[in-house]
C-alpha cells in the first residue's frame, strides 16, 4: 500500500459500462440505483468519518467495506478503490494513514455525483446499452 | 404451469438488494429481500425460499450465523443457500495477501456452515443470473 493516497480522477469517475452489466443493461434501474446511492452515501461516509475520527480500527473497517460495495454498485472505481485501501487499513489496524485517504474518498464521491449531476449522463448510459458510447 | 422460483435475497446494502431484486425479476423469479439476518430468518421460515442469497458481511447477525441458523431448523434446513462476498476487491482479488487469505477462509466457513456457492460483489447481472438458475436446477448440490 503506498504511503500518500492515489489522487482520484474526475474525468471518468463512473464506469458506465461496467455499471451496464451489473443492472444488465437496464438503465431505469441504474438511475434508481443512483438515486438510492444518494441518499445513502452521506450517511455512509458520516458513519467512516466517525469511525476515523474514534480511531477505531473494525468500525473503521466496517464502514469503508459498506462504503466500497456502494461504489462498485455504480461503477465508481476510484472511489472504490479508496475505500477498500482504508477497509484494508482497518483490518489491519494501521491507521496512520486515514485521514488523508478519507479525504480522496471524499474528493472522489465529488467527482461521482459531478459526474451523475451532469444532465446527459442518463443519457450516456443509454448509449452505452445501443453498444455506441459516445464519451 | 410451473411454479415461478422464490428467491430471498438478504442484505444490508439496500442497492445490492434492489439490483438483485429486479434482476431476478425480469428473469421470471418471485423475490423477496430482508435487510438484516434477523428478518431474513423470519421471512424464511414463512416464505420457504427455493434459495437465499446472503451476504455475508452484516450488522448484527452476520452471514454465516443466519445460514447456521437455517440449516439448525427443520423448516429451513434444506434451502438452497448462495453467499456474497465483497470481501478482497474486484479488480485485484490477491493483491493483499491477508485479505486474500481471509476471503479464502471465509469460503470454507462458508461451505461448513452449509452454502452451496460463493459470488463476489459487485455482481454483474449475467453472472447472478446464471449462478441461481443453476442452483436452483440443481437443488444447490
Amino acid at each position: 500500500m503506498s504511503q500518500l493516497p492515489p489522487q482520484t480522477s474526475s474525468l471518468f469517475p463512473v464506469d458506465l459500462s461496467y455499471a451496464h452489466d451489473i443492472v444488465d443493461g437496464d438503465v431505469e434501474l441504474l438511475q434508481e440505483i443512483v438515486d438510492l446511492f444518494i441518499l445513502d452515501y452521506p450517511f455512509q461516509l458520516a458513519a467512516l468519518q466517525q469511525a476515523i475520527t474514534a480511531q477505531d480500527a473494525a468500525d473503521i473497517q466496517a464502514k469503508a467495506h459498506r462504503l466500497k460495495c456502494s461504489f462498485g454498485n455504480i461503477g465508481g472505481w476510484e472511489a472504490y478503490k479508496l475505500a477498500y485501501e482504508l477497509e484494508l487499513m482497518g483490518m489491519r489496524g494501521e491507521l496512520g494513514h486515514a485521514a488523508p485517504y478519507f479525504q480522496e474518498l471524499v474528493v472522489g464521491v465529488e467527482a461521482i455525483l459531478a459526474f451523475l449531476a451532469q444532465p446527459g449522463w442518463v443519457e450516456l448510459a443509454q448509449d452505452w446499452q445501443k453498444g455506441e458510447p459516445q464519451q | 404451469m410451473t411454479r415461478q422460483h422464490r428467491i430471498l435475497a438478504i442484505d444490508d446494502d439496500p442497492l445490492t438488494l434492489r439490483i438483485v431484486e429486479r434482476v431476478l425479476q425480469r428473469h421470471g423469479y418471485e423475490v423477496h429481500t430482508a435487510l438484516n439476518g434477523h428478518d431474513g430468518l423470519e421471512m424464511a421460515r414463512v416464505l420457504k425460499p427455493d434459495l437465499v442469497i446472503l451476504d455475508i458481511m452484516m450488522p448484527g447477525l452476520d452471514g454465516f450465523q443466519v445460514c447456521r441458523k437455517l440449516r439448525e431448523d427443520p423448516e429451513t434446513a434444506v434451502i438452497t443457500v448462495l453467499m456474497l462476498t465483497a470481501r478482497g476487491a474486484i479488480d485485484k482479488p490477491a493483491s493483499d495477501p491477508v485479505d486474500f487469505a481471509q476471503r479464502v477462509r471465509d469460503q470454507l466457513k462458508g461451505y461448513r456452515v452449509g452454502a452451496s456457492d460463493f459470488l463476489t460483489k459487485p455482481v454483474k447481472a449475467a453472472v447472478l443470473v446464471e449462478r441461481v438458475q443453476s442452483l436452483i436446477w440443481s437443488g444447490g448440490r
